[in-house]
């Protein structure tokens, strides 16, 4: 059924990133050096966690293979539906498919390839990297055959479901669509009970394939929901007065006129594209995440190893800087990047760079209190922590905010990516690389204060301000320099 | 004045512009004509700043652009291809782009009602772009590229993917503005624009500014008929000496 012009338009965009990648590595060969230490130094903390966890004798919870499995499979089927809602649905250059003497449904068979392809090769990837720690070092995860065979069916089951999932949230109709999605949602759940059943592992395999096989239909016969999908996801809003205020003034007069006018720019943009809604509703769900943590452990979790009274702060500590990931990291990566074709529009303008960069992260910053207000305060709440504590993790949720945000602003300067057909967002070297270093920046600069927070309160706050006050430094110099790459940006594409 | 100073640009090892050199006069209409591929959006986005030139200089009333902010205002510029904010409506641009290059408030009010109402785009306006036509993003490009009152003009293709009514509109706005004392230099392959508009014709190839003088004096030159026979003898003759 995938003839000819699916599986050239799927060589064609394979070509296409190949090339793309070669060329990054051969410009940066060392950034290159240093994703790949990054990436094998990751999967060994993550192996080096599972035989600590495998060291406490009375888990406060189950840890069990379907757990674990399932976890790969949302990550892996979350990732595949923002990147079919991001890449597929919602990039405009695949009119240029749609055009040619193509059908629709060959165009959407080569983007679920494509879709496909990638996670395929990032699983395989991991397993490769896991597979030589294993024989380096001698690790042992508690793992078994059948880990391995449902692994690789939900390596397959994950993308598929993604994809359609991906394909259906772009449905015209609101009822429509929220009632397919609450339908196909169902194969998620499916894929649950299969993965915790009491049934014997060995057909837990099968039930897998059966979901599959049920998906794989659904992508057959979804040719004309993919097709009314691109359109309805590409197309602009023509609906008159749109204005959210009288010609677009909605930021306080004290702020720079032209920072200003920059940020008010940008807000419109993310708002229309919902980009901020979907961003501080990822926070949300990591907060509400936090607080299943608590309601499922209770207050005092009983870890042994006498790390009881960290768990909570390092879980939210975590959180926390998922959170700056997603909301302020990720989106800060593509601020130039994002412009595309229309980056001539602000070159050309007569604002300083230090006004166009202030004004472009005060976009992203200002949906930053989202941050410890949903992620930093429920739990120490529940818990009944003290103020100072609670202090404690709103400031910290600030330095996050701001480090991981001047990472952000450096990197998308210094390596932007103007690729339209990924709204700007930069390769998985950038992302990786820069989510790294914030993780290890984030936790010098806050595990000192708390470490003596720890032996004095006072003592730990001092030193989390002063921390602060770095971070402010490290914000503005980083910002500086972001603003001298951007004058010498030449718009050459 | 616009001056292009023994300007070169290259990208790796390809030389797009070669030595290049001419000056428009105040108030003139500057025509680079080339065929696709010629070189002439490198000249004017390196004036512009867009790109910084290998060798040579490019200046707009005695200033390089690149990297001196304030010299921006002394220009309006206007791309090949109409490249904007889709998600922002055509007044929420305006707003925006007119605040950034200093324009008063209530002179930017004033401007766009008056502007959006003559080139018909007055019940569009608040829509979002992305929802426009390309002659209709080329309009509020337009507007965006005089809304600051520049006065030099830089019109890259200015008449391309243009309805014959909204081109011939854009041929005499030109006119006029150039009337009021603006500087316009402007690219084009479509060598009847710049018979019609042209005070002054450089032909460009390959990245080499062939020849410069006034339609009629190219056209005399090449005892050519009329300006597209003078632009293919003078390519013509120059790719048979290379």
């Amino acid at each position: 059924m995938m003839k000819e012009g699916t599986l050239e338009l799927f060589s064609t965009e394979i070509k296409q990133s190949y090339r793309g990648f070669r060329g990054r590595v051969v410009e940066r060969p060392l950034m290159t050096l240093w994703f790949i230490i990054l990436l094998v130094g990751g999967f060994w903390m993550v192996l080096m966690m599972v035989e600590l966890v495998q060291g406490i004798d009375d888990l406060p919870f189950t840890l069990s293979q379907g757990n674990v499995l399932f976890v790969i499979f949302f990550v892996i089927m979350s990732k595949a539906s923002v990147e079919t809602v991001e890449n597929t649905m919602k990039n405009d250059q695949l009119k240029h498919y749609f055009s040619a003497p193509v059908s629709p449904r060959k165009v959407q068979y080569s983007r679920f390839l494509k879709v496909f392809w990638y996670n395929l090769l990032l699983v395989a990837l991991s397993l490769a990297i896991v597979s030589f720690l294993i024989s380096g070092f001698g690790f042992e995860p508690p793992i078994d055959q059948y880990f391995l065979y449902q692994l690789y069916a939900l390596v397959v089951a994950a993308p598929i479901i993604g994809f359609n999932i991906g394909v259906m949230t772009q449905f015209k109709d609101l009822l429509k669509k929220v009632l397919l999605l609450l339908f196909y949602g169902q194969n998620i759940t499916l894929v649950w009970l299969a993965l915790h059943s009491d049934i014997a592992a060995s057909y837990i395999f099968y039930y897998l394939l059966a979901i599959i096989f049920l998906s794989f239909i659904v992508l057959l016969c979804s040719k004309e929901v993919f097709w009314r999908g691109w359109k309805n996801g590409t197309s602009a809003s023509s609906t008159k007065d749109l204005r959210l205020h009288d010609n677009s003034d909605f930021l306080p007069d004290f702020l720079d006129p032209m920072t200003r006018k920059v940020a008010e720019k940008e807000i419109l943009i993310r708002w229309r594209r919902k980009e901020s809604l979907s961003t501080v509703g990822v926070t949300a769900l990591i907060g509400g995440g936090l607080i299943f943590f608590y309601i499922q452990l209770g207050p005092d979790p009983d870890l042994g190893l006498g790390l009881d009274e960290f768990f909570y702060p390092v879980l939210i500590g975590m959180g926390l800087f998922l959170a700056c990931t997603l909301q302020i990291l990720f989106p800060s990566l593509s601020l130039f990047g994002r412009e595309g074709k229309a980056f001539w529009l602000i070159k050309s303008l007569p604002v300083r760079p230090r006004n166009i960069i202030r004004g472009k992260i005060l976009a992203i910053l200002i949906f930053g209190p989202a941050i410890p207000l949903l992620v930093a305060v429920p739990v120490p709440l529940l818990l009944g922590y003290s103020l100072d504590r609670i202090l404690f993790l709103l400031l910290s949720s600030i330095l996050m905010m701001l480090l991981l945000g001047s990472i952000g602003v450096w990197a998308s300067v210094k390596y932007p990516n103007f690729d339209e057909s990924v709204n700007g967002a930069p390769d998985v070297t950038t992302m990786y690389t820069t989510m790294m270093a914030g993780l290890f920046l984030s936790g010098i600069f806050v595990s000192i204060p708390a470490s003596l927070f720890n032996l004095d309160v006072t003592m730990g706050l001092i030193a989390l301000v002063v921390a602060l006050g770095v971070v402010s430094v490290v914000f503005f110099m980083l910002s500086e320099l972001a603003a001298e790459s951007y004058e010498k940006m030449e718009m050459d594409f | 004045m616009i001056e292009i100073k023994g300007l070169s640009k290259c990208f790796g090892d390809i030389r797009a512009v070669k030595d290049v050199d001419f000056q428009v006069e105040d108030g003139n209409i500057f025509c680079l004509l080339g065929s696709n591929g010629a070189g002439k959006t490198t000249i004017i986005k390196t004036l512009i700043g867009l790109l910084e030139g290998s060798e040579g200089r490019a200046l707009i009333d005695g200033k390089v652009i690149r990297n001196d902010v304030r010299c921006k205002t002394l220009f309006g510029y206007l791309p090949e291809q109409p490249h904007l904010y889709e998600r922002l409506t055509g007044r929420e641009f305006l707003d925006i782009m007119g605040s950034l290059k200093g324009v008063d408030k209530e002179k930017l009010d004033r401007l766009i009602e008056r502007w959006s109402k003559a080139l018909e785009l007055d019940r569009r306006i608040d829509s979002e772009m992305g929802s426009y036509s390309k002659g209709m993003k080329q309009k509020v490009l337009f507007i965006n590229a005089i809304i600051h009152d520049p006065p030099n003009l830089i019109l890259d293709e200015p008449t391309v993917g243009l309805d014959p009514r909204y081109s011939q509109f854009m041929k005499k706005k030109i006119r006029e503005l150039s009337r009021d004392g603006k500087t316009v230099l402007m690219s084009t392959h479509i060598t009847s624009v710049a018979e019609e508009i042209a005070d002054v014709v450089g032909i460009i190839d390959r990245g080499e500014l062939l020849t410069v003088g006034t339609p009629k004096e190219l056209v005399e030159r090449t005892g050519r008929n009329n300006l597209e026979g003078a632009f293919v003898e003078v390519i013509d003759d120059e790719r048979r000496n290379a």
